[in-house]
């Protein structure tokens, strides 16, 4: 996000409003892609948990 | 002389048949006066009797309205008394909730907003279309 947007002066400014914006998106991004959007996120987080994994043990045990 | 005897004797018996039938037609006069003015009496008492009746009814009628009318007024009061508390109540704590909410947001504003879309996604989600086909 840009910096001259201050967008965190502007959630305090108005704090419902930025609520309800976030929330609206967040429903309409779950409710188009929201599918795709967790499978994402579940491939990030296994990967993660994957290269966790091989670091504790030294060696490549997952992928 | 003799038939005028006769003519005399006749006419005092039919005077005195008239003022028989006189004093008889007088006595039953009198008679059925006298029940008429019974009859009268009587239909007065019983007017009497079913106005008196007629109006402890009307009385007792609008005694029980009253009441009921009191009753009403003060279950109404009532009610709406505890739904003027209530309607209080809420908008307190909702001006509270609100508060606390704005405080929270102008505090944390990143988190705030992460936590609203991600409580709108999840929302998304539940009513994603064609989520009842799969």
């Amino acid at each position: 996000m840009p910096e001259s947007v201050e967008w965190e002066r502007l959630v305090r400014t108005y704090p419902i409003p930025a609520l309800l914006l976030a929330a609206v998106g967040g429903f309409v991004l779950g409710r188009s892609r929201g599918t795709a959007v967790l499978e994402a996120l579940s491939a990030f987080a296994g990967r993660k948990v994957a290269r966790s994994v091989n670091e504790l043990l030294g060696e490549e045990v997952l992928d | 002389m003799a038939e005028a005897s006769v003519k005399d004797q006749a006419g005092a018996a039919v005077a005195a048949v008239a003022e028989e039938a006189k004093k008889g037609a007088a006595k039953t006069v009198d008679v059925a006066r006298e029940r008429l003015q019974q009859v009268a009496e009587q239909v007065g008492e019983r007017y009497q009797k079913v106005s008196g009746d007629v109006r402890r009814g009307a009385e007792k009628a609008q005694q029980e309205l009253r009441r009921g009318a009191e009753a009403a007024r003060e279950k109404y009061d009532e009610a709406a008394q505890r739904m003027r508390k209530g309607y209080n109540r809420a908008r307190e704590q909702a001006k509270s909730m609100t508060e606390e909410l704005t405080d929270y947001v102008q505090e944390n504003p990143g988190k705030a907003l992460i936590a609203a879309a991600a409580v709108g996604f999840l929302i998304g989600l539940l009513f994603r279309p064609g989520r009842n086909r799969e």
